[in-house]
């Protein structure tokens, strides 16, 4: 192994921003043809080294060898020239082009030998390069023609994936590459990393899930404050170990699961059907329980919870809420009616960017500070602070906009905001969605406190592990179809991932 | 922690701040350069000159905030200022239930440009390009290209012309409506949820915002701000005619966008945008008093809209 000359190198990596260090001194060596994971907290560094490898930022001291040669990597110009690409978890695609036009962006081909602006293209060149490409070197069947915005995530990502092999780029890296896909989709992302890798391509794998880095990396690099504090072949690696390098203290359990004794029922969903989208969902919620619902994506999983918050339409079945018949056709009755939900994507759908904490933190339950003078800036002030220190929202201070906050604390606002509102049933979607370990654990915590008031919680998530960890029932959908209501100490993590892929239990006949 | 004092930075990075320095600069410039800049007189005259810009972009402020647009309010205001008229002179009605017809008419105009946008979800760019064009035209047809004059209503006259103390009437106008809607942008839930709207509408959806509603009102809010507004320069000229208002909508959109206030909505800055629209109308002053060829001075203005704009954009760069 010594004996092969790295692809990159990095020598004493060091940078910083506004006088902050970000990265204290990183060293590391990729070779060709292996996949290293390199994992760490939010803020603890990835994203910064990615930048400044791709040419994004320019490092403030150290040194980075290609091949054995010292590069000089000032632009993104640079990086795309040394074969260095990125796949964003944002894609970087253009929506209303088509798929071999996005293949080939900046990099057209064209009739005659000299490229130029005002050259005639070789669309015919570009559509057969394109299909070899996706078709016989990735294997993926994504019809070359189609607008980027009428294929789905996954194949977008193939594309961009694509775009990196045209380039002939000899680094990949991927940022949280699984975050929007299923398990059959992750499946085929494996699958070409393999490839990619038996083309002696170097992968850097970014992750949050552990068990995806062991499925594929051979290597880990952990980074933690600016540091790579871990560096170890993942086969010899513990979870365990892993998780203590990134936190840096032990962690026993990230599910800090409470199992309550439910109270009496609180609401009853009673064959809910929305046209072809779910049909004849039916499940209670009693108080201090936590109902989990898991399926694959397109199941109607999401459509289910954003009826019962009358965010979807639905046609017939009813919603019973202690005892009395409510309609939630509007998300105004549903509020009023002490529901409350926050949605999965964080970014686009629960917070005011631009706006400040406190802002975020009131809106949906700003008639708390509504007087008869109007909006009591005093009050929204006292309301803000409090459930900054409750809640440990880290914070600057209650004016700075949100979206200047990580993902964790981003969440926290957002739970605040709800839990302002004072709802028995609390829906939530995906709620640890790209936020870190540590946050995690103390988002779980925040809904087990809350439930502890005699709330429900129904929690949608397509991670396994999440629903096990801390619901208490589980109902699993399967094309729009309730397949089974299950107690959690009914089930392990095996059985819930095959009734969650194939909508029955393994033993009753498998696919 | 110890509490750190504003820097200088700070200060200038302060929405708006841009304006308020162009605007101090070019006063201070104009009242060395020339002798008659610095007059009570002719700081009302720029005063009054700035109030139909000054209202609608009260209401530009509004719009631009939910994250939508209204070009169609100069054409607005020819065209309620028109209505007016013609009640008064060509059906001879009461001054005072004309002015309110014209209100009214203004609400209804904003209503059908909501109802384009956000019943029917046009671009309001392109809806109110359309209503635009709609009501500048239908001025032509009505009047045939011909002014309404000789508006000798004392009633009306009053409005443009009278004065209470020393402060001419349509000012003590201007700050009234300053008052009430710098009181409900910051200070009612009404505010707050047309700012959230334009920060985030899908976001605004989910904590039970009636997305529909509010942008309705807003536009109501600018119909009836536009037609004040057409009434007062109608009064003020005492004669209705057909290119009145006309290129407004634009001075009103650069008030609102050199006060800082983002036009992808989400934030507004209210005291700014008129301070932006006295700013244009101090320019022109001082460059009539200057004896510069009127053809300069779109020129000078365009050229003080961007300054400020990178202004704003070099005080921001650091907070990134």
């Amino acid at each position: 192994m010594s004996e092969r000359i790295p692809v990159i190198e990095v020598k004493g990596i060091k940078k910083g921003f506004y006088g902050v260090p970000v990265l204290k001194g990183i060293d590391m060596k990729l070779y060709e043809g292996e996949c290293i994971s390199l994992i760490g907290e939010n803020g603890a560094g990835k994203s910064t080294l990615i930048k400044i490898l791709c040419g994004v930022y320019t490092k403030d001291e150290g040194d980075i060898f290609l091949y054995g040669e010292k590069q000089n990597i000032t632009s993104a110009e640079d990086g795309k020239k040394l074969g260095i690409s990125v796949i964003y978890q944002e894609l970087s695609l253009f929506p209303d082009m088509r798929v071999y036009e996005n293949m080939f962006t900046n990099s057209e081909l064209h009739k005659t030998k000299k490229d130029g602006f005002l050259k005639p293209l070789d669309i015919k060149a570009m559509k057969e390069k394109s299909k070899e490409i996706l078709h016989d070197k990735l294997n993926v069947d994504i019809d070359v023609n189609a607008k980027v915005k009428d294929i789905p995530f996954s194949q977008r990502q193939m594309v961009e994936i694509g775009r990196a092999v045209l380039a002939d780029s000899k680094i990949i890296f991927m940022d949280e590459p699984t975050t929007a896909l299923e398990d059959k989709e992750k499946k085929t992302l494996f699958r070409i990393i393999k490839d990619l890798k038996a083309q002696n391509k170097t992968i850097i794998f970014i992750s949050h899930h552990l068990d995806e880095i062991f499925e594929n990396c051979e290597r880990t690099i952990v980074l933690r404050d600016g540091y790579a504090v871990l560096e170890k072949e993942t086969a010899n690696l513990t979870q365990q170990e892993l998780v203590k390098a990134m936190i840096g203290k032990n962690v026993d359990n990230y599910y800090p699961k409470v199992a309550y004794q439910p109270g009496e029922k609180i609401l009853s969903v009673n064959n809910l059907s929305s046209g072809k989208v779910f049909q004849n969902i039916s499940f209670d919620v009693h108080k201090k329980e936590v109902v989990g619902i898991i399926g694959l994506a397109g199941c109607g999983k999401y459509e289910i919870v954003r009826a019962l918050f009358g965010a979807h339409a639905y046609d017939s079945g009813e919603i019973i809420k202690d005892g009395k018949k409510i309609k939630n056709r509007t998300i105004n009755e549903a509020i009023n009616n002490k529901f409350a939900f926050i949605p999965a994507e964080r970014k686009t759908e629960s917070i005011f960017p631009n706006r400040e904490v406190s802002w975020n933190t009131t809106i949906a339950g700003i008639d708390h500070i509504n007087t008869k003078k109007g909006l009591s800036l005093s009050k929204e002030k006292e309301i803000t602070a409090d459930y900054i220190e409750n809640l440990k929202i880290k914070v600057t201070n209650q004016k700075q906009p949100i979206a200047s906050l990580s993902g964790g604390n981003q969440q926290k606002v957002i739970l605040a905001r709800w839990f302002l509102t004072d709802p028995d049933i609390l829906i939530l979607e995906e709620p640890t969605r790209g936020i870190d370990v540590n946050a995690k654990t103390e988002v779980y915590n925040l809904i087990m406190e809350y439930l502890a008031q005699d709330k429900g919680v129904i929690l949608v998530s397509s991670e396994e592990e999440e629903i096990l960890g801390i619901c208490d029932r589980i109902v699993v959908i399967h094309n729009g179809k309730t397949t089974g209501i299950i107690n959690r100490s009914d089930i392990d993590i095996e059985g819930l991932k095959t009734i969650t892929k194939f909508g029955k239990a393994a033993d009753q006949g498998g696919m | 922690m110890k509490k750190s004092k504003m820097t200088i930075k700070d200060i200038l990075s302060i929405n708006g701040m841009g304006v308020m320095i162009a605007f101090i600069v070019l006063c201070i410039a104009l009242a060395i350069s020339t002798d008659s800049f610095l007059t009570a007189g002719n700081i009302m005259v720029v005063l009054r000159q700035s109030v139909w810009v000054g209202i609608i972009s009260i209401g530009m402020t509004f719009i631009i905030a939910t994250g939508e647009i209204d070009l169609s309010i100069g054409s607005v205001i020819g065209f309620t200022g028109m209505c007016c008229a013609a009640m008064m002179k060509n059906y001879s009605m009461n001054i005072y239930l004309a002015m309110v017809l014209t209100l009214l008419i203004g609400a209804v105009i904003g209503f059908l440009n909501a109802v384009l946008v956000s019943k029917l979800k046009i671009a309001s760019f392109i809806a109110t390009l359309a209503t635009m064009q709609i009501f500048r035209g239908l001025i032509y047809v009505y009047t045939q290209g011909v002014p309404i004059f000789g508006l000798n209503y004392p009633e009306f006259q009053f409005i443009a012309q009278g004065y209470v103390g020393f402060l001419p009437v349509p000012i003590i106008i201007v700050i009234i409506l300053t008052i009430i809607f710098w009181y409900v942008m910051y200070r009612t839930k009404y505010g707050r949820n047309v700012l959230t709207i334009g920060s985030n509408i899908d976001a605004a959806k989910l904590v039970g915002i009636n997305v529909g509603r509010i942008k309705t009102s807003v536009y109501i809010i600018m119909g009836v701000l536009g037609a004040i507004a057409g009434m007062l320069l109608t009064a003020r000229s005492e004669a209705a005619v057909v290119e009145a208002g006309s290129g407004y909508e634009t001075d009103a959109i650069a008030a609102v966008v050199i006060a800082g206030t983002s036009m992808a909505g989400g934030n507004a800055n209210l005291l700014g945008c008129l301070l932006g629209a006295v700013l244009m109308t101090t320019i022109r002053n001082g460059l009539n008093i200057l004896k510069v060829d009127s053809s300069w001075h779109q020129v000078v203005i365009g050229i003080v809209i961007v300054l400020a704009l990178i202004f704003d954009k070099f005080a921001h760069q650091d907070k990134e």
